[in-house]
């Protein structure tokens, strides 16, 4: 019981914290559109750290996704893209992948996570 | 008309010789991809050869580059400034999004040094808005020698320069030294208002001071050689030989190369801190009291001036800021502590000026020696960084930074009649000094003694500094 109240306040974290990166992705778009190159790059560790607990909040959370299960396996060819973009110092290419690729699954792991916060709660009452 | 002789025509009449120049080459097509975008619009993927690898970018977003261009312009151009100059053709997509924003009297100056990212645009888009727009002069040339001359008469402080930075990583490999402009001048124009304000801060309390200024030293080190010791990685292998040459040359620390040299029991004659951040008062914590010149540039912490306990200097890089009136007190700090006191060491007089762990470059992951920073010593070295070509020929990771203080220092020595010795072991080339190990400088140069001690107790018996050293 103790170890789904857990859960319960992980996911509740996570839906807090996509809607941050969703803003957060937005944000370093811009920069990297209007040549400021600096203070993407500076903003992309603090989104890599972020995704990186995003992800094991996921995982660690699957067992109470029910039909709202999240696949995160969906983003591992866009992170060897954003890689192997980083590497080149292609920064053009890594504004078009956070914005074309990434936040359109940002925002459905948000929605799904919403339907599975929605549902623990409703568990709950 | 297809769109690529449309555009020639257009262009042939303001521009023949740029039409000249573009009519003589054809891009290779494995380095200059055309791409369709997502949205029809066609962008550019350039494939760049470094020495062993290559790194492959694109000029424009790949699913929509107009609306990307239009954040660019939004972002760049300032409508209230009548003059810009835009470094970056590119296929011209963010050009036309700051057509849309200028006035009738604005003016707009492009420079591109890459007539293949160029002969593209032409091929693929109607460009011919643009050649023909009366507000917007192309200064477009593979010869970066004739955009600079071009571009020198422009500069005047109410002008706005732009840079389309996937233009930048797109200037041919050959004109680095051109990039390294471009670039920095962008750097120079992104300096935090936060950083000039600590800078204004610090001024306003060290210009309050009455320490003598570091003018007094010079001329004062005719005949005698100096060496700078900095904290590069490759001081680990030859600073424990500066043990020998106490007495027979000047030796001159930066802040950083304390540490490492007090530990080992080798007491420099002068150190010099320029950094104006608080965290210089580490470089000196624990030797508040080793009674040595500290040499210091007029924006330093003010705390670390105070704690020092030994004589102290000031070093003035503007007219306002000196007292005396002395203009010839003036030093260039170069942007570094090292290039800071080999400017101080050229004004001392020394005959011959010899550098020790100035390396320029990371080595082997290092970017300091041991001791020579409270940060991690280790750079990951990833393959989007700079590199410098190396002592020994190889090709050496490096930042902009580093690389801005080889070429200042290359400038600097060009005209110097004095001999300048490399003994970092390892390291950038720096072009005009010799590369001599610095064993073999030891027996080869520094074979006279000269009284340092005395020469340094008279200069700061004459600044009246209160601190004699004994």
């Amino acid at each position: 019981m103790e170890n789904m109240e857990l859960k319960r306040e992980v996911i509740d974290s996570a839906v807090e914290y996509i809607n941050k990166v969703v803003l957060g992705i937005g944000g370093i778009v811009e920069d990297f559109q209007s040549g400021r190159e600096d203070k993407a790059t500076n903003t992309m560790a603090q989104l890599i750290d972020g995704l990186h607990w995003l992800l094991q909040a996921i995982e660690g959370t699957k067992d109470v996704q029910g039909d709202n299960f999240i696949d995160i396996s969906a983003v591992n060819p866009i992170f060897s893209q954003l890689t192997e973009a980083f590497e080149n110092t292609d920064y053009v290419l890594l504004g078009d992948l956070l914005e074309y690729e990434l936040t359109p699954i940002m925002k459905n792991w948000k929605e799904r996570l919403t339907f599975v916060q929605e549902e623990l709660r409703n568990a709950s009452i | 008309m297809p769109v690529f002789d449309k555009n020639i025509e257009a262009l042939r009449k303001r521009y023949p010789f740029i039409v000249e120049e573009v009519m003589e080459i054809e891009p290779d097509p494995s380095k200059y991809q055309v791409e369709t975008a997502s949205s029809g619009l066609k962008t550019l993927r350039v494939v760049q050869d470094l020495q062993f690898d290559s790194i492959k970018f694109y000029m424009h977003s790949k699913y929509n580059p107009v609306s990307e261009a239009e954040n660019f312009a939004k972002e760049q151009y300032k409508i209230e400034t009548v003059v810009h100059i835009l470094y970056g053709f590119g296929m011209g997509y963010h050009i036309n999004e700051i057509c849309r924003l200028m006035k009738p009297e604005s003016k707009l100056y492009i420079l591109e040094n890459n007539i293949n990212v160029f002969h593209k645009a032409i091929e693929e888009r109607d460009l011919t808005d643009i050649f023909t727009n009366p507000g917007i002069e192309l200064i477009i040339s593979g010869d970066a020698g004739k955009i600079a001359n071009s571009v020198k008469s422009l500069i005047n402080d109410g002008i706005n320069f732009i840079i389309h930075p996937a233009s930048l990583k797109a200037i041919p490999s050959e004109n680095e030294y051109f990039r390294f402009v471009m670039e920095n001048w962008n750097i120079k124009k992104s300096i935090s208002e936060d950083y000039l304000k600590l800078i204004d801060d610090n001024l306003k309390s060290n210009l309050q001071g009455v320490n003598p200024n570091v003018g007094v030293f010079f001329e004062k080190f005719k005949g005698i050689p100096v060496v700078i010791v900095s904290t590069g990685p490759s001081l680990d292998k030859n600073i424990d030989l500066l043990k020998e040459v106490k007495g027979k040359v000047l030796i001159f620390a930066v802040g950083s190369a304390l540490r490492p040299l007090l530990v080992r029991n080798i007491v420099p004659d002068l150190f010099i801190i320029i950094d104006p951040k608080k965290e210089t008062l580490n470089q000196i914590k624990g030797f508040e009291d080793i009674e040595i010149p500290m040499i210091y540039l007029s924006s330093i912490y003010p705390g670390t001036v105070s704690s020092y306990k030994g004589p102290k200097f000031i070093a003035c890089y503007e007219k306002g800021q000196l007292t005396t009136g002395k203009d010839n007190y003036l030093i260039d700090p170069g942007g570094s502590v090292s290039t800071a006191a080999l400017d101080i060491a050229i004004k001392m007089g020394c005959s011959t000026i010899i550098l020790v762990g100035q390396d320029l470059a990371f080595i082997d992951g290092k970017n300091h020696a041991k001791h020579g920073t409270d940060l991690d010593i280790n750079t990951p070295e990833l393959k989007s960084m700079r590199r410098v070509r190396g002592q020994n020929g190889e090709m050496l990771f490096t930042t902009l930074g580093l690389l801005s203080y080889k070429y200042w220092i290359e400038k600097r020595i060009e005209k110097e009649n004095r001999q300048f010795i490399n003994a970092s072991e390892g390291g950038a080339i720096i072009n005009g000094m010799k590369h001599i190990k610095l064993k073999d400088v030891i027996t080869d140069y520094l074979k006279e003694s000269f009284n340092i001690k005395q020469r340094i107790k008279t200069i700061l018996e004459e600044s009246g500094n209160a601190h004699v050293q004994e």
